[in-house]
């Protein structure tokens, strides 16, 4: 198995700081760290070149400097490339990850770097590359070496890896599921007897970060405003003329009102499976109160409405897919016009 | 509470004459069945389905599955309030149709629409599908039904339900004078000096109609969380009646909830079982739900709870409540160790819960129920030639979500799945 290893100026042996501008290179064989690692690959893998470059050129040029370290990385025609460890420093994390995604994603070569938790790059470039967590510093450079010396062995075999905890190395953000001896509810008591007994648990379901929405400032004069109603409700015109799904939607869609004061009962029906719609089959306003906001124009509370609504469908909505839709209906009321948004969520 | 629960396990049913318990073959009388199930006006007609694990058989339009049980010469029903008198079960012997289900298979007489609109859950046999799917480790008798008079949607469901539990009453008396393959003992009470006490919070759901469950013949909607005694529910005190593809929690995992037979085997020995909080999930209101954890956690406090195993039946909705109850009980002093289920998108790389709280440090995965499976076509089709709220054909291959199969929360947690970082 061929191997390419990737290091910073440091860890090359050329220098320090006042080398950080160092354009890319290379030379044949392991290098620095490189040498060690060569030892734990045994018989297995052969380092067959060293790639290196400045972490100051690669921290501010990387559109021009990586493209040059890829060129020379594939001159050794590896199975699998490994970079660093970077432990914490935050540039060189940067240029490892920055080096294995576009080994990635250019030679379609399996591609590992090795840092902190918290080196910065973590967040950055988890989901794209395989990372071995190692040590804030240098002291934890055997355990490290050990680490990327086995998952660099099983990527060149073209291997998929197994889950992150058992692999040992961070997680790319995919949940897979799995099977257990246990049922959910006794692994649940099993995590909670641990806890009363003040014996160390470890949660199955790590807690999600989600974004916090800023509420913008109140419009300054609602009387001249342009007002758009927005839903998830999945209110539709009879029939479904454009098939919205009723769960997990795929789609937006935007419904003329040009000319309509009332949404009258009949001519509209609910697409979602997760409320009880008959209220609003009644009367379709109930959901997209067009009679109220037409009501709100004509005495001139408002200034005017948008002569459309748009709708989509938040059953089981997929959260990535929520958000593309929510910023694609963002971009087209901008270019409506429209100051403010009525959002009406069941 | 002493109740003792005769196994006698079905490995093979068939129909014919005279009905049967034989070491585990049960003999079905169509004509018997009939007879039980007409003698509700609200139901026309009903023709009966076996399917046995492993086969290449699909089912639609399937709403509960009931595993039988029987009270043998009790003043007590098993599933009391249906059965019998709402009277206390859980005490006494309950005869038991190990690995058999009872599931109605029927559409509806009149339109829906929103929560109302019918979701069946397909249960899959055989294949990739069977796996996530309720029922098809289970020998099962579909009661395929036409309605009749019924004069409401939720008028005929409540005939569907009652029919079905006589039938599932009839076929488990046929265990009268045979022996038991085996006989377990539920007993929670006793003194367990330095054992802690555990509470099972059970949350299930009431949304209304096609999204309900039942306590002693009652629908829960309104109903202010309760303590039980495990063993009423393993007499069938709770019945299931959430039409909810994947999220619904059938009876038969009611009366052989994991959570129950987790704690149960651990009473006494590792911990001291201190009754089930049965809670409503899916409050109209932040001011109902709010209302509801805090009486689950002051239900847990007057048990003296130590700690909590929560779990709670999807979804989204419900998943508030949940988490608003698992932080009353952290902030009443209780630890709570729960279970969910995960979403996550087709690959797994979107967020895996719908809404936390800090608090939720001790959480339990089934793994994610939006993951995509590809079913092959089958050869036998029961309730229907195209599924109901997809309309495709029925035999075919299917590209599905786990979560539109039956019953698939609850059967990932029995069968151990959960989702792990890749």
């Amino acid at each position: 198995m061929r191997i390419v290893h990737y290091l910073n100026q440091f860890f090359a042996g050329i220098g320090g700081e006042e080398h950080a501008d160092m354009p890319p290179g290379s030379r044949p064989g392991a290098v620095g760290p490189g040498l060690a690692l060569q030892k734990l690959l045994g018989g297995n893998g052969e380092i067959v070149g060293t790639v290196f470059c400045g972490d100051g050129l690669i921290g501010d040029r990387p559109d021009v400097v990586v493209p040059d370290i890829v060129t020379l990385i594939d001159a050794f025609a590896p199975d699998v490339v490994v970079a660093g460890p970077a432990f914490g420093a935050g540039r060189y994390g940067l240029g490892c990850a920055r080096v294995c995604a576009a080994v990635g994603a250019r030679l379609r070569i399996a591609a590992l770097a090795a840092m902190a938790p918290d080196n910065v790059a973590v967040e950055l470039h988890r989901r794209e590359i395989v990372i071995v967590p190692t040590t804030a510093t240098a002291v934890g450079m055997p355990g490290a070496l050990a680490a990327m010396a086995r998952l660099a062995l099983r990527l060149g075999r073209g291997e998929s890896l197994g889950p992150a905890a058992i692999d040992g190395y961070v997680p790319r953000g995919r949940r897979m599921n799995t099977w257990a001896q246990a049922s959910a509810s006794a692994r649940a008591v099993a995590l909670l007897q641990a806890r009363l007994r003040g014996e160390p648990f470890s949660t199955e379901v790590p807690l999600p970060r989600y974004d916090r929405v800023t509420p913008p400032p109140p419009v300054a004069d609602p009387a001249r405003m342009r007002l758009a109603l927005v839903t998830e409700c999945g209110l539709v015109p009879a029939g479904n003329p454009d098939h919205l799904e009723w769960v997990r939607a795929s789609k937006w869609l935007r419904y003329g009102l040009d000319g309509v004061d009332d949404l009258a009962r009949g001519d509209y029906e609910v697409a979602h499976g997760g409320y009880d719609a008959a209220f609003a089959v009644e009367d379709p306003d109930r959901l997209v109160p067009v009679d109220a906001v037409r009501e709100l124009a004509r005495s001139g509370e408002i200034g005017e409405v948008l002569d459309a609504y748009y709708v989509t469908c938040g059953n089981h909505g997929v959260l990535g897919q929520m958000a593309t839709h929510a910023r694609e209906i963002a971009a087209d009321l901008r270019r409506q016009h429209v100051d403010a948004v009525l959002l009406v969520a069941t | 509470m002493h109740l003792e629960v005769a196994a006698f396990p079905v490995h093979q049913a068939r129909l014919g004459a005279p009905a049967a318990y034989d070491a585990g073959a049960l003999t079905i009388d169509p004509d018997i069945v009939r007879r039980l199930v007409l003698d509700d006006p609200r139901i026309a007609d009903v023709q009966l389905e076996l399917a046995h694990p492993g086969e290449s058989v699909r089912v639609l339009r399937a709403l509960d599955a009931i595993e039988p049980l029987h009270k043998p010469g009790a003043a007590v029903s098993a599933f009391p309030g249906f059965l019998g008198p709402p009277r206390t079960a859980g005490h006494g012997l309950t005869h038991r149709l190990a690995g058999f289900t009872v599931v109605q298979v029927t559409d509806f007489p009149f339109p829906a629409s929103g929560v109302q609109a019918f979701e069946e859950g397909v249960i899959e046999m055989s294949g990739p599908g069977a796996a996530y799917s309720g029922c098809a480790d289970r020998v099962n008798v579909f009661l395929v039904l036409t309605p009749g008079r019924a004069v409401s949607n939720v008028d005929y469901d409540d005939a569907v339900r009652r029919a079905a539990l006589r039938v599932a009453d009839h076929l488990a008396a046929l265990t009268i004078g045979h022996v038991p393959e085996h006989v377990e003992t539920f007993d929670h009470g006793g003194e367990h000096a330095g054992r802690h006490r555990v509470v099972w919070v059970h949350q299930v759901r009431a949304q209304g109609p096609m999204v309900q469950s039942f306590l002693y013949g009652e629908q829960i909607s309104g109903m202010l969380p309760t303590v039980l005694d495990p063993n009423e529910l393993l007499d069938g005190a709770l019945v299931g009646a959430n039409y909810k593809t994947g999220s619904k929690t059938p009876t038969y995992v009611h009366t052989r909830h994991p959570s129950l037979l987790a704690l149960s085997a651990r009473h006494g020995r590792e911990l001291h079982v201190a009754g089930v909080i049965v809670a409503r999930g899916h409050h109209e209101n932040e001011f109902l739900k709010e209302r509801s954890a805090h009486f689950v956690a002051k239900l847990a406090t007057v048990q003296r709870a130590d700690g909590a195993l929560c779990t709670y039946e999807a979804t989204g909705n419900t998943h508030i409540d949940f988490m608003l109850t698992v932080q009353a009980l952290e902030r009443a002093g209780i630890p709570a160790a729960s279970v969910v289920h995960e979403y996550g998108g087709p690959l797994g790389d979107d967020p895996p819960l719908v809404d936390f709280v800090p608090e939720a440090i001790t959480l339990a995965s089934t793994g994610g129920i939006d993951r995509r499976l590809s079913l092959p076509a089958v050869d036998r089709v029961i309730g229907g030639a195209r599924l109901a709220h997809r309309g495709e054909p029925a035999h075919g291959p299917l590209d599905l979500p786990i979560q539109e199969l039956f019953a698939a929360t609850a059967t990932m947690n029995e069968r151990g799945a959960l989702a792990v970082d890749y």
